[in-house]
Protein backbone atom coordinates (compact mmCIF):
# COMPACT_ATOMS: atom_id res chain seq x y z
CA UNK A 1 0.00 0.00 0.00
CA UNK A 2 2.73 2.28 0.84
CA UNK A 3 4.13 4.71 -1.74
CA UNK A 4 8.05 4.25 -2.43
CA UNK A 5 9.58 7.32 -1.24
CA UNK A 6 6.75 9.12 0.58
CA UNK A 7 7.17 10.18 4.09
CA UNK A 8 4.90 7.86 6.58
CA UNK A 9 2.02 9.31 7.95
CA UNK A 10 2.56 8.15 11.51
CA UNK A 11 6.35 7.49 12.77
CA UNK A 12 6.99 5.94 15.90
CA UNK A 13 10.50 5.89 16.92
CA UNK A 14 11.89 4.28 20.44
CA UNK A 15 9.08 5.14 22.09
CA UNK A 16 9.33 4.45 25.61
CA UNK A 17 6.42 5.17 28.00
CA UNK A 18 6.43 4.29 31.95
CA UNK A 19 3.14 3.89 34.66
CA UNK A 20 4.86 3.89 38.05
CA UNK A 21 7.22 1.07 38.04
CA UNK A 22 5.69 -0.61 34.99
CA UNK A 23 7.35 -0.03 31.52
CA UNK A 24 4.47 -0.41 29.24
CA UNK A 25 5.93 0.61 26.16
CA UNK A 26 9.88 -0.10 25.46
CA UNK A 27 11.55 1.40 22.61
CA UNK A 28 8.65 1.12 19.99
CA UNK A 29 9.43 1.60 16.37
CA UNK A 30 6.30 1.84 13.80
CA UNK A 31 5.41 3.45 10.97
CA UNK A 32 2.52 3.42 8.92
CA UNK A 33 2.09 4.75 5.29
CA UNK A 34 -0.86 6.81 4.27
CA UNK A 35 -3.99 4.59 3.04
CA UNK A 36 -2.41 1.41 5.09
CA UNK A 37 -4.19 -0.56 7.77
CA UNK A 38 -1.92 -1.59 10.51
CA UNK A 39 -3.97 -4.34 13.07
CA UNK A 40 -2.07 -4.45 15.84
CA UNK A 41 -2.88 -7.71 18.38
CA UNK A 42 -1.14 -9.26 21.09
CA UNK A 43 -2.08 -10.44 24.57
CA UNK A 44 -3.79 -7.91 27.57
CA UNK A 45 -1.30 -5.62 28.96
CA UNK A 46 1.38 -6.30 25.61
CA UNK A 47 0.79 -2.23 25.45
CA UNK A 48 -1.51 -2.21 22.26
CA UNK A 49 -3.26 0.30 23.74
CA UNK A 50 -0.90 2.48 25.22
CA UNK A 51 0.54 2.50 21.93
CA UNK A 52 -1.92 4.01 20.09
CA UNK A 53 -3.28 6.53 22.91
CA UNK A 54 0.51 7.65 22.53
CA UNK A 55 -0.29 8.27 18.66
CA UNK A 56 -3.00 10.93 19.99
CA UNK A 57 -1.49 12.19 22.95
CA UNK A 58 -3.88 10.35 25.36
CA UNK A 59 -1.14 9.41 27.14
CA UNK A 60 2.14 11.02 27.18
CA UNK A 61 5.28 8.97 25.71
CA UNK A 62 7.97 9.73 28.01
CA UNK A 63 10.91 8.68 25.12
CA UNK A 64 11.79 8.32 22.04
CA UNK A 65 9.29 10.32 19.21
CA UNK A 66 6.43 10.79 17.25
CA UNK A 67 5.44 12.41 14.29
CA UNK A 68 2.04 12.65 12.92
CA UNK A 69 1.86 14.33 9.52
CA UNK A 70 5.14 16.23 9.68
CA UNK A 71 3.97 17.36 13.48
CA UNK A 72 6.01 15.93 15.98
CA UNK A 73 4.27 15.72 19.32
CA UNK A 74 5.80 17.50 22.15
CA UNK A 75 3.25 20.12 23.95
CA UNK A 76 -0.05 21.18 23.77
CA UNK A 77 -0.32 23.24 20.62
CA UNK A 78 0.89 20.41 18.65
CA UNK A 79 -1.34 18.23 20.68
CA UNK A 80 -4.14 19.84 19.58
CA UNK A 81 -3.28 20.24 16.10
CA UNK A 82 -2.26 15.92 16.17
CA UNK A 83 -5.62 15.62 17.58
CA UNK A 84 -7.63 17.84 14.80
CA UNK A 85 -5.77 15.57 12.41
CA UNK A 86 -6.07 12.07 13.91
CA UNK A 87 -9.39 10.44 14.78
CA UNK A 88 -9.87 7.98 17.83
CA UNK A 89 -12.65 5.24 18.44
CA UNK A 90 -12.94 3.71 21.95
CA UNK A 91 -13.59 0.47 23.27
CA UNK A 92 -16.85 2.00 25.36
CA UNK A 93 -18.00 4.16 22.43
CA UNK A 94 -17.98 7.06 24.62
CA UNK A 95 -20.84 9.05 23.46
CA UNK A 96 -21.91 12.19 25.33
CA UNK A 97 -25.25 10.99 26.57
CA UNK A 98 -26.59 13.86 27.20
CA UNK A 99 -26.51 14.78 23.57
CA UNK A 100 -28.69 13.34 20.88
CA UNK A 101 -26.47 11.74 17.90
CA UNK A 102 -26.96 14.46 15.75
CA UNK A 103 -25.13 16.57 18.29
CA UNK A 104 -22.37 14.06 19.38
CA UNK A 105 -21.60 14.37 15.22
CA UNK A 106 -21.77 17.97 14.91
CA UNK A 107 -19.86 19.22 18.33
CA UNK A 108 -16.42 19.02 17.62
CA UNK A 109 -16.78 20.57 13.70
CA UNK A 110 -18.90 23.43 15.40
CA UNK A 111 -16.62 24.21 18.15
CA UNK A 112 -12.98 23.14 16.86
CA UNK A 113 -13.21 23.46 13.18
CA UNK A 114 -15.78 26.56 13.17
CA UNK A 115 -18.08 25.31 10.89
CA UNK A 116 -21.77 26.72 10.63
CA UNK A 117 -24.34 24.66 12.06
CA UNK A 118 -25.78 23.92 8.56
CA UNK A 119 -22.71 22.32 7.05
CA UNK A 120 -21.65 20.60 10.39
CA UNK A 121 -25.64 18.74 9.70
CA UNK A 122 -24.79 18.27 6.38
CA UNK A 123 -21.88 16.44 6.96
CA UNK A 124 -23.04 14.68 9.87
CA UNK A 125 -26.34 13.44 8.20
CA UNK A 126 -23.65 11.95 5.05
CA UNK A 127 -22.34 10.42 7.61
CA UNK A 128 -24.89 8.75 9.75
CA UNK A 129 -26.01 7.56 6.64
CA UNK A 130 -22.66 6.36 5.57
CA UNK A 131 -22.38 4.34 8.89
CA UNK A 132 -26.04 3.33 8.65
CA UNK A 133 -27.49 5.27 11.55
CA UNK A 134 -29.03 8.28 9.84
CA UNK A 135 -32.72 7.36 11.14
CA UNK A 136 -31.64 7.72 14.78
CA UNK A 137 -29.88 11.04 14.24
CA UNK A 138 -32.56 12.73 16.84
CA UNK A 139 -32.19 9.78 19.55
CA UNK A 140 -29.67 9.79 22.23
CA UNK A 141 -27.05 7.48 22.56
CA UNK A 142 -28.41 4.99 25.44
CA UNK A 143 -31.57 4.48 22.83
CA UNK A 144 -29.54 2.71 20.63
CA UNK A 145 -27.68 -0.66 20.64
CA UNK A 146 -24.09 -0.94 21.42
CA UNK A 147 -23.06 -1.79 17.63
CA UNK A 148 -25.33 1.35 16.78
CA UNK A 149 -23.48 3.62 19.33
CA UNK A 150 -20.01 1.94 17.89
CA UNK A 151 -21.00 3.07 14.17
CA UNK A 152 -22.38 6.65 15.93
CA UNK A 153 -18.58 6.99 17.20
CA UNK A 154 -17.01 6.35 14.09
CA UNK A 155 -18.88 8.75 12.68
CA UNK A 156 -18.49 11.44 15.20
CA UNK A 157 -14.52 10.65 14.74
CA UNK A 158 -14.78 11.39 11.21
CA UNK A 159 -17.04 14.40 11.00
CA UNK A 160 -13.29 15.80 11.65
CA UNK A 161 -12.08 14.48 8.53
CA UNK A 162 -8.91 13.23 9.85
CA UNK A 163 -6.46 11.77 7.75
CA UNK A 164 -6.03 9.08 9.76
CA UNK A 165 -8.32 6.70 12.58
CA UNK A 166 -7.21 5.00 15.99
CA UNK A 167 -9.43 2.16 16.87
CA UNK A 168 -8.63 0.71 20.36
CA UNK A 169 -10.93 -2.47 20.58
CA UNK A 170 -13.90 -0.94 18.93
CA UNK A 171 -15.83 -4.26 19.01
CA UNK A 172 -14.92 -6.01 22.37
CA UNK A 173 -17.44 -4.38 24.48
CA UNK A 174 -20.46 -5.73 21.89
CA UNK A 175 -22.60 -8.41 21.84
CA UNK A 176 -21.69 -11.07 19.48
CA UNK A 177 -24.02 -10.17 17.21
CA UNK A 178 -23.11 -6.70 16.89
CA UNK A 179 -19.76 -7.22 16.26
CA UNK A 180 -20.14 -7.22 12.41
CA UNK A 181 -21.89 -4.26 11.21
CA UNK A 182 -18.88 -1.97 13.38
CA UNK A 183 -16.61 -4.65 11.49
CA UNK A 184 -18.52 -3.61 8.16
CA UNK A 185 -17.97 -0.05 8.44
CA UNK A 186 -14.54 -0.39 9.18
CA UNK A 187 -13.99 -2.27 6.08
CA UNK A 188 -15.73 0.28 4.08
CA UNK A 189 -13.48 2.85 5.47
CA UNK A 190 -10.32 0.73 4.65
CA UNK A 191 -11.50 0.46 1.18
CA UNK A 192 -11.96 3.49 0.73
CA UNK A 193 -8.57 4.54 1.64
CA UNK A 194 -8.32 5.21 5.11
CA UNK A 195 -5.26 5.54 7.07
CA UNK A 196 -6.21 2.88 10.36
CA UNK A 197 -4.48 1.42 13.02
CA UNK A 198 -6.75 -0.95 14.62
CA UNK A 199 -6.12 -2.68 18.31
CA UNK A 200 -8.32 -5.72 17.91
CA UNK A 201 -9.00 -9.65 18.80
CA UNK A 202 -10.91 -10.10 15.69
CA UNK A 203 -8.55 -12.24 13.35
CA UNK A 204 -10.90 -12.61 10.81
CA UNK A 205 -11.10 -8.94 10.66
CA UNK A 206 -6.97 -8.68 10.52
CA UNK A 207 -6.78 -11.20 8.06
CA UNK A 208 -9.38 -9.78 5.62
CA UNK A 209 -8.55 -5.84 5.82
CA UNK A 210 -4.97 -5.54 7.28
CA UNK A 211 -2.01 -4.55 5.13
CA UNK A 212 0.28 -5.30 7.90
CA UNK A 213 -0.56 -6.81 11.07
CA UNK A 214 1.86 -5.91 14.27
CA UNK A 215 2.31 -8.52 17.23
CA UNK A 216 3.07 -6.74 20.19
CA UNK A 217 4.08 -8.54 23.65
CA UNK A 218 5.62 -7.07 27.02
CA UNK A 219 5.92 -3.44 25.63
CA UNK A 220 7.52 -4.34 22.30
CA UNK A 221 6.68 -4.96 18.68
CA UNK A 222 7.79 -8.61 18.05
CA UNK A 223 6.70 -9.26 14.86
CA UNK A 224 5.09 -7.43 12.03
CA UNK A 225 4.30 -8.73 8.28
CA UNK A 226 1.42 -9.30 6.24
CA UNK A 227 -1.65 -11.12 7.36
CA UNK A 228 -0.06 -14.10 4.99
CA UNK A 229 3.11 -14.26 6.43
CA UNK A 230 1.60 -13.65 9.78
CA UNK A 231 -0.84 -16.28 10.43
CA UNK A 232 0.63 -19.28 8.17
CA UNK A 233 4.26 -19.14 9.22
CA UNK A 234 5.10 -16.26 12.01
CA UNK A 235 8.95 -16.62 12.88
CA UNK A 236 8.52 -15.98 16.98
CA UNK A 237 8.08 -18.36 19.04
CA UNK A 238 5.92 -15.74 21.23
CA UNK A 239 3.60 -15.14 18.15
CA UNK A 240 3.02 -18.79 17.60
CA UNK A 241 2.22 -19.01 21.14
CA UNK A 242 -0.02 -16.64 21.20
CA UNK A 243 -1.59 -17.27 17.71
CA UNK A 244 -2.13 -21.00 18.74
CA UNK A 245 -4.21 -19.91 22.15
CA UNK A 246 -6.59 -17.81 19.91
CA UNK A 247 -6.86 -19.73 16.68
CA UNK A 248 -7.42 -23.20 18.89
CA UNK A 249 -11.15 -23.33 18.67
CA UNK B 1 -60.52 27.76 68.41
CA UNK B 2 -61.19 31.23 66.67
CA UNK B 3 -60.76 32.65 70.16
CA UNK B 4 -57.15 30.75 69.63
CA UNK B 5 -56.22 30.37 66.38
CA UNK B 6 -56.36 34.44 65.81
CA UNK B 7 -56.08 36.40 63.19
CA UNK B 8 -52.94 38.15 64.20
CA UNK B 9 -51.44 35.23 65.19
CA UNK B 10 -52.45 33.17 61.70
CA UNK B 11 -50.66 36.81 60.27
CA UNK B 12 -47.59 35.97 62.27
CA UNK B 13 -47.05 32.61 61.77
CA UNK B 14 -47.60 33.21 58.26
CA UNK B 15 -45.10 36.56 58.63
CA UNK B 16 -42.47 33.71 60.33
CA UNK B 17 -42.68 30.93 57.46
CA UNK B 18 -42.39 33.83 54.60
CA UNK B 19 -39.09 35.05 56.46
CA UNK B 20 -38.06 31.46 56.68
CA UNK B 21 -38.36 30.74 52.84
CA UNK B 22 -36.33 34.27 52.44
CA UNK B 23 -33.77 33.28 54.61
CA UNK B 24 -33.19 29.85 53.39
CA UNK B 25 -33.62 30.73 49.53
CA UNK B 26 -30.90 33.58 50.28
CA UNK B 27 -28.76 31.21 52.27
CA UNK B 28 -29.01 28.98 49.59
CA UNK B 29 -27.78 30.82 46.58
CA UNK B 30 -25.07 31.89 48.88
CA UNK B 31 -23.67 28.73 49.64
CA UNK B 32 -23.94 27.52 45.87
CA UNK B 33 -21.89 30.23 44.87
CA UNK B 34 -18.82 29.01 48.38
CA UNK B 35 -19.53 25.76 47.10
CA UNK B 36 -18.53 26.25 43.33
CA UNK B 37 -15.65 28.53 44.60
CA UNK B 38 -14.38 26.00 47.33
CA UNK B 39 -15.04 22.91 44.41
CA UNK B 40 -13.22 24.51 41.95
CA UNK B 41 -10.26 25.46 44.29
CA UNK B 42 -10.53 21.57 45.04
CA UNK B 43 -9.42 20.70 41.50
CA UNK B 44 -6.83 23.91 41.37
CA UNK B 45 -3.11 22.77 40.62
CA UNK B 46 -1.84 25.00 43.32
CA UNK B 47 -1.45 23.11 46.58
CA UNK B 48 -2.28 26.02 48.90
CA UNK B 49 -5.71 26.83 47.04
CA UNK B 50 -6.23 23.14 46.98
CA UNK B 51 -5.35 23.34 51.06
CA UNK B 52 -7.55 26.60 51.66
CA UNK B 53 -10.94 24.57 49.84
CA UNK B 54 -10.07 21.39 51.63
CA UNK B 55 -9.47 23.14 55.17
CA UNK B 56 -12.69 25.53 54.68
CA UNK B 57 -14.53 22.34 53.86
CA UNK B 58 -13.53 20.25 56.73
CA UNK B 59 -13.85 23.73 59.20
CA UNK B 60 -17.52 23.95 58.17
CA UNK B 61 -18.49 20.53 58.21
CA UNK B 62 -16.96 19.22 61.56
CA UNK B 63 -18.11 21.86 63.39
CA UNK B 64 -22.26 22.13 64.46
CA UNK B 65 -24.19 24.80 62.80
CA UNK B 66 -25.55 26.16 65.76
CA UNK B 67 -21.85 26.79 66.99
CA UNK B 68 -21.05 28.40 63.68
CA UNK B 69 -24.34 30.94 64.04
CA UNK B 70 -23.75 31.91 67.73
CA UNK B 71 -19.97 32.88 66.30
CA UNK B 72 -21.46 34.53 63.54
CA UNK B 73 -23.66 36.35 65.86
CA UNK B 74 -21.95 36.77 68.97
CA UNK B 75 -18.54 36.66 69.06
CA UNK B 76 -18.06 38.88 65.38
CA UNK B 77 -18.87 42.01 67.72
CA UNK B 78 -15.78 41.36 69.80
CA UNK B 79 -13.31 40.41 66.40
CA UNK B 80 -14.74 43.80 64.56
CA UNK B 81 -13.60 45.91 67.41
CA UNK B 82 -10.89 44.27 67.87
CA UNK B 83 -10.26 44.43 63.99
CA UNK B 84 -11.55 48.21 63.52
CA UNK B 85 -9.14 49.04 66.81
CA UNK B 86 -5.79 47.11 65.71
CA UNK B 87 -6.01 46.47 61.89
CA UNK B 88 -8.48 48.80 59.96
CA UNK B 89 -8.14 51.98 62.28
CA UNK B 90 -4.73 52.60 62.07
CA UNK B 91 -4.78 51.60 58.32
CA UNK B 92 -7.54 54.38 57.70
CA UNK B 93 -6.15 56.91 59.91
CA UNK B 94 -8.77 56.50 62.07
CA UNK B 95 -12.16 55.90 60.70
CA UNK B 96 -14.35 52.59 61.55
CA UNK B 97 -14.55 50.10 58.46
CA UNK B 98 -16.45 47.39 60.16
CA UNK B 99 -19.86 47.34 61.76
CA UNK B 100 -20.05 47.36 65.71
CA UNK B 101 -22.28 43.47 65.14
CA UNK B 102 -24.01 41.75 62.42
CA UNK B 103 -27.28 41.78 62.22
CA UNK B 104 -29.37 38.13 63.43
CA UNK B 105 -30.01 37.92 59.65
CA UNK B 106 -26.88 38.29 58.35
CA UNK B 107 -25.14 36.36 61.35
CA UNK B 108 -27.40 33.40 60.63
CA UNK B 109 -27.28 33.91 56.51
CA UNK B 110 -23.35 34.43 56.77
CA UNK B 111 -23.10 30.80 58.86
CA UNK B 112 -25.68 29.16 57.67
CA UNK B 113 -24.56 29.94 53.93
CA UNK B 114 -20.59 29.19 54.88
CA UNK B 115 -22.03 25.81 56.31
CA UNK B 116 -24.03 24.75 53.65
CA UNK B 117 -21.34 26.04 51.12
CA UNK B 118 -18.71 23.47 52.69
CA UNK B 119 -21.62 20.23 51.75
CA UNK B 120 -22.39 21.32 48.18
CA UNK B 121 -18.57 21.85 47.67
CA UNK B 122 -18.68 18.34 47.93
CA UNK B 123 -21.50 17.74 45.80
CA UNK B 124 -20.34 19.82 43.12
CA UNK B 125 -16.66 18.06 42.95
CA UNK B 126 -18.05 14.47 43.13
CA UNK B 127 -20.89 15.33 40.37
CA UNK B 128 -17.71 16.42 38.80
CA UNK B 129 -15.49 13.38 39.40
CA UNK B 130 -18.25 11.10 38.35
CA UNK B 131 -18.37 11.94 34.60
CA UNK B 132 -16.29 8.98 33.30
CA UNK B 133 -12.71 9.86 32.18
CA UNK B 134 -14.23 7.98 28.84
CA UNK B 135 -15.88 11.32 27.88
CA UNK B 136 -13.21 13.29 28.23
CA UNK B 137 -10.99 10.83 26.12
CA UNK B 138 -12.89 11.07 23.38
CA UNK B 139 -13.70 15.12 23.75
CA UNK B 140 -9.99 15.51 23.77
CA UNK B 141 -9.43 13.12 20.69
CA UNK B 142 -12.04 15.02 18.66
CA UNK B 143 -9.87 17.97 19.39
CA UNK B 144 -12.03 19.42 21.72
CA UNK B 145 -9.92 22.50 24.27
CA UNK B 146 -10.12 22.24 27.66
CA UNK B 147 -12.74 24.93 28.44
CA UNK B 148 -15.09 23.67 25.91
CA UNK B 149 -14.51 19.97 27.44
CA UNK B 150 -16.19 21.26 30.58
CA UNK B 151 -18.86 23.38 29.13
CA UNK B 152 -20.14 21.23 26.68
CA UNK B 153 -19.08 17.59 28.18
CA UNK B 154 -18.50 17.18 31.72
CA UNK B 155 -20.78 19.99 33.42
CA UNK B 156 -23.84 19.52 31.77
CA UNK B 157 -23.77 15.60 32.84
CA UNK B 158 -22.53 16.56 36.01
CA UNK B 159 -24.96 19.16 36.98
CA UNK B 160 -27.79 16.17 36.79
CA UNK B 161 -26.00 14.50 38.95
CA UNK B 162 -25.60 17.06 41.37
CA UNK B 163 -29.56 17.52 41.58
CA UNK B 164 -31.10 14.81 43.71
CA UNK B 165 -28.12 15.88 46.45
CA UNK B 166 -28.76 19.09 45.53
CA UNK B 167 -32.94 18.74 46.63
CA UNK B 168 -31.85 16.97 49.66
CA UNK B 169 -29.66 19.82 51.09
CA UNK B 170 -32.25 22.41 50.03
CA UNK B 171 -34.12 20.83 52.61
CA UNK B 172 -31.95 19.89 55.40
CA UNK B 173 -31.30 24.13 55.25
CA UNK B 174 -34.99 24.70 55.18
CA UNK B 175 -35.52 22.86 58.07
CA UNK B 176 -32.15 24.34 60.05
CA UNK B 177 -33.36 28.10 59.06
CA UNK B 178 -34.94 27.48 62.42
CA UNK B 179 -31.60 27.65 64.27
CA UNK B 180 -31.92 31.38 63.23
CA UNK B 181 -34.58 31.60 66.06
CA UNK B 182 -31.93 31.39 68.68
CA UNK B 183 -30.12 34.92 67.78
CA UNK B 184 -34.05 36.21 67.39
CA UNK B 185 -34.69 35.96 64.02
CA UNK B 186 -38.38 35.91 63.83
CA UNK B 187 -38.74 33.06 61.57
CA UNK B 188 -41.23 30.29 61.61
CA UNK B 189 -40.18 28.98 64.81
CA UNK B 190 -39.72 31.84 67.01
CA UNK B 191 -43.12 32.92 65.62
CA UNK B 192 -44.56 30.05 66.61
CA UNK B 193 -42.72 30.41 70.45
CA UNK B 194 -44.25 33.65 70.35
CA UNK B 195 -47.65 32.66 69.36
CA UNK B 196 -47.61 30.27 72.50
CA UNK B 197 -46.66 33.04 74.55
CA UNK B 198 -49.89 34.72 73.22
CA UNK B 199 -52.34 31.78 73.66
CA UNK B 200 -50.73 28.67 75.81
CA UNK B 201 -51.75 26.55 72.79
CA UNK B 202 -48.40 24.70 72.41
CA UNK B 203 -49.55 21.63 70.91
CA UNK B 204 -52.00 23.15 68.17
CA UNK B 205 -49.24 25.50 67.69
CA UNK B 206 -45.75 23.52 67.41
CA UNK B 207 -48.74 20.98 65.15
CA UNK B 208 -49.28 24.17 62.77
CA UNK B 209 -45.48 25.20 62.76
CA UNK B 210 -44.34 21.80 61.51
CA UNK B 211 -47.45 21.78 58.88
CA UNK B 212 -45.81 24.99 57.65
CA UNK B 213 -42.24 23.14 57.19
CA UNK B 214 -44.01 19.93 55.50
CA UNK B 215 -45.23 21.73 53.28
CA UNK B 216 -42.62 24.37 52.28
CA UNK B 217 -40.48 20.91 52.12
CA UNK B 218 -42.43 19.57 49.92
CA UNK B 219 -43.07 22.32 47.23
CA UNK B 220 -39.08 22.36 47.80
CA UNK B 221 -39.09 18.66 46.79
CA UNK B 222 -41.27 18.64 43.79
CA UNK B 223 -39.26 21.54 42.32
CA UNK B 224 -36.17 19.68 42.84
CA UNK B 225 -38.33 16.52 40.93
CA UNK B 226 -38.89 19.07 38.31
CA UNK B 227 -35.15 19.96 37.81
CA UNK B 228 -34.17 16.30 37.57
CA UNK B 229 -37.00 15.89 35.02
CA UNK B 230 -35.84 18.97 32.83
CA UNK B 231 -31.77 17.97 33.08
CA UNK B 232 -32.71 14.54 31.93
CA UNK B 233 -32.77 14.66 28.28
CA UNK B 234 -34.83 11.72 27.21
CA UNK B 235 -38.08 12.35 29.83
CA UNK B 236 -37.50 16.06 28.36
CA UNK B 237 -38.36 14.89 24.68
CA UNK B 238 -40.68 12.30 25.58
CA UNK B 239 -42.64 14.84 27.34
CA UNK B 240 -42.37 17.25 24.32
CA UNK B 241 -42.87 14.51 22.38
CA UNK B 242 -46.90 13.61 23.97
CA UNK B 243 -47.46 17.16 23.90
CA UNK B 244 -47.24 17.59 20.28
CA UNK B 245 -48.98 14.12 19.55
CA UNK B 246 -51.55 15.42 21.69
CA UNK B 247 -51.69 18.91 19.45
CA UNK B 248 -51.99 16.64 16.70
CA UNK B 249 -54.64 15.07 17.69
CA UNK B 250 -56.25 18.07 18.37
CA UNK B 251 -55.86 19.50 15.30
CA UNK B 252 -56.88 16.43 13.36
CA UNK B 253 -60.38 15.90 15.11
CA UNK B 254 -63.23 17.56 12.98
Amino acid sequence: MSVEGEAPLIQLKGVEKQFGAFRALKGVDVEVARGEVVVVIGPSGSGKSTLIRCINGLEKHDGGSIIVDGIELHDAAELAEVRREVGMVFQQFNLFPQMTVLRNVTLAPMRVRGANRKAAVDIARRLLDRVGILEQAHKYPEELSGGQQQRVAIARALAMEPKAMLFDEPTSALDPEMINEVLDVMKDLAAQGMTMIVVTHEMGFAREVADRVLFMDGGKVVETGTPEHFFQNPTEDRTKLFLSKILRH
Amino acid sequence: MSQILTPAIVHALLRGAVLSVELSVLTYVLALLFGLIAALMRRSRVVVVRGLARFYIELFRGTPALVQIFFAYFATPQIFTWLNKVVFGPLSGGSVLLPPHLSPFAAAVTALSLGYGAYLAEVIRAGIESIHKGQVEAAASLGLGGNDIMRFVVIPPAVRIMIPPFGNYALALLKDSSLASTISVVELTLATERGIAYNYQPAMMWAAAAVIYLVLSMVASFLFVYFERIADPIHRRRGRRLTRLASADDEGTP
